[in-house]
């Protein structure tokens, strides 16, 4: 009678651990259990599909050894190791580690360390690795995108020989006002232009932030050697300046850019005259 | 430690920094370029940057106070091809190098020399 | 990566390995001179201040941006008044503050540790 009851247990323990080893090996993610001491206690079957061979198993292994080649705990440059920051914080730690296949193709994983805890001591923690290649190529190429729409939103024209503006549309914040001083010096340069003409008739609004950075943008132009001529400066806008307190001497300032043109043209020496 | 040449054409003194400036090379060219001052009679001194990479606030100010001492000796001082790079650091630093007059290129800088101490 | 600051070489040497990390990281241009002229800065002071010191330059990683660490630190005489020397702009001072000053405005981070006697350490970060 206790014999059978016995067989039974042993028929449901063997029913529950097929069914734990059916949940861990049929997921996508590469799950291990690890030690303290960095050790592979036990791997699932994607682990052992994927870094296992013949010869050497992956039990008792060093994990970095396995996974990334390396002799030692994985540190910065080349990844940090999340089992390390979570034995330090006691928390679940996920960290974004770059790899590259056997093919050479770089795959990016993101791997979460779980502790594990025996009567408030960590003892083991749980390894699990994510491909999440897709979604950060994805986020990679809306960067990309981002990046491009920056750099055409700031078009240096070169308008005359030595002569060049920088017309501004929209609202100029911190990211923009860098890649604006990029653009113009690097113009500047490549022109060779004696004269830019800034013109913010298409900023909406002008507060002590954004007056702050085209300064910058126009001190850093003088440094080059270039003279900066600002038009478009609206009546609202030069009301608001003023009000704020913020310094344009040493800058010359137009209305419009008709007005700043015959002032660039005058400064190079030419005149526009009417053919008669 | 190689000294960096100073040459002479027309009236004006022409420095050329090609390399990496020590301290004290630094030091010792603004030397140079004073003593030469006042041995040749030159009317101006232009100091090209273009290959400088890197011009901290001791260099910048060491610049300013070179153009600050010619101008006492009767000479103009002109910079001559700083890197966007290095002008974008100097404006975030704070260094405004009054005083200083700056062209894009060789050409600019020799021009605004001849005008500037242009017999009237 | 540690480097030694001793000379007026050791500046030189020291931007340059630090312009170089910082374009392997992904710094654009700008970026590589204004980590480079900060890093100027502080070796600059502890050739003239304290006859010499270490640099150590970190990769760092935090919620998936990249940036470099740069630690700056030597055992000279160390500042008495440190507040003091970080509000002395470039045009009044001639000495330890301008350069404290300058790598703090070129940096996204910095942190100070100093006091007589006990040396001075500087970090300074910045992040892609």
């Amino acid at each position: 009678m206790a014999k059978k009851r016995e067989v039974k247990k042993g028929k449901e323990v063997i029913h529950k651990m097929e069914v734990y080893e059916k949940v861990l090996n049929n997921v996508h993610e590469e799950i291990m259990l690890i030690d303290r001491n960095f050790k592979i206690i036990w791997a699932n079957k994607n682990v052992l599909d994927k870094y296992g061979t013949e010869k050497t198993g992956v039990i008792s292994d060093l994990c970095y050894k396995v996974t990334h080649n390396i002799d030692h705990v994985c540190k910065p440059p080349h990844d940090i190791c999340p089992v390390e920051e979570a034995l330090k914080t006691g928390k679940p730690t996920t960290e974004l580690h770059a790899h590259f296949d056997r093919e050479g193709n770089k795959i990016y994983a993101e791997i979460s360390a779980y502790p594990v805890y025996d009567n408030k001591r960590i003892t083991e923690f749980i390894h699990i690795s994510r491909d999440v290649t897709e979604r950060v190529m994805f986020e990679e190429k809306l960067k990309e995108q981002q990046k491009a729409i920056l750099e055409l939103s700031t078009p240096v024209i070169k308008i005359w020989e030595g002569i060049i503006t920088l017309p501004l549309v929209g609202i100029v914040d911190s990211t923009r006002a860098k890649q604006i001083m990029e653009s113009l010096l690097d113009a500047i340069v490549k022109t060779q232009a004696s004269i830019a003409i800034i013109d913010i008739t298409g900023v909406p609004m002008v507060d002590t932030e954004v007056a702050d950075r085209l300064i910058r943008t126009i001190k850093a132009a003088s440094l080059l050697g270039t003279k900066c001529i600002m038009v478009g400066i609206k009546s609202d806008i030069a009301q608001s300046m003023v009000h704020l307190g913020i310094d344009l001497s040493g800058i010359e300032t137009f209305s419009n850019l008709q007005i700043g043109l015959e002032r660039a043209f005058s400064n190079v020496g030419l005149k526009v005259a009417k053919d008669e | 430690m190689s000294k960096i040449p100073i040459l002479k054409i027309e009236d004006f003194l022409i420095v050329s920094i090609q390399t990496e400036l020590h301290d004290r090379m630094a030091e010792e060219l603004q030397r140079d370029i004073i003593d030469e001052l006042g041995t040749t009679n030159a009317k101006g001194v232009l100091i090209d940057v273009t290959s400088l990479d890197i011009v901290d606030s001791f260099l910048g100010r060491l610049i300013g106070d070179t153009a600050n001492m010619t101008r006492v000796m009767g000479a103009k001082t002109v910079l001559v091809g700083l890197q966007p790079a290095v002008a974008i650091t100097l404006v975030e630093l704070g260094v405004e190098l009054t005083g200083v007059h700056t062209t894009l290129n060789m050409e600019k800088g020799l021009e605004w020399l001849r005008n500037s101490t242009r017999r009237i | 990566m540690r480097l030694e600051i001793k000379t007026d070489n050791d500046i030189i040497n020291s931007r340059s390995e630090v312009k170089n990390v910082a374009k392997e990281i992904g710094f654009g241009v700008v970026d590589q001179t204004k980590i480079a002229t900060a890093i100027s800065e502080l070796t600059r002071n502890v050739v003239k201040y304290a006859d010499e010191g270490a640099l150590t330059i970190n990769r760092i990683k935090e919620g998936g941006r990249s940036g470099i660490e740069i630690i700056c630190e030597d055992q000279g005489p160390g500042i008495e008044d440190v507040e003091l020397a970080l509000k002395e702009g470039y045009s009044t001072t001639k000495g330890l503050g301008m350069g404290l000053s300058g790598a703090r405005k070129l940096m996204d981070e910095f942190a100070i540790d100093s006091g007589p006697g006990k040396g001075t350490r500087v970090i300074v970060r910045k992040w892609l």
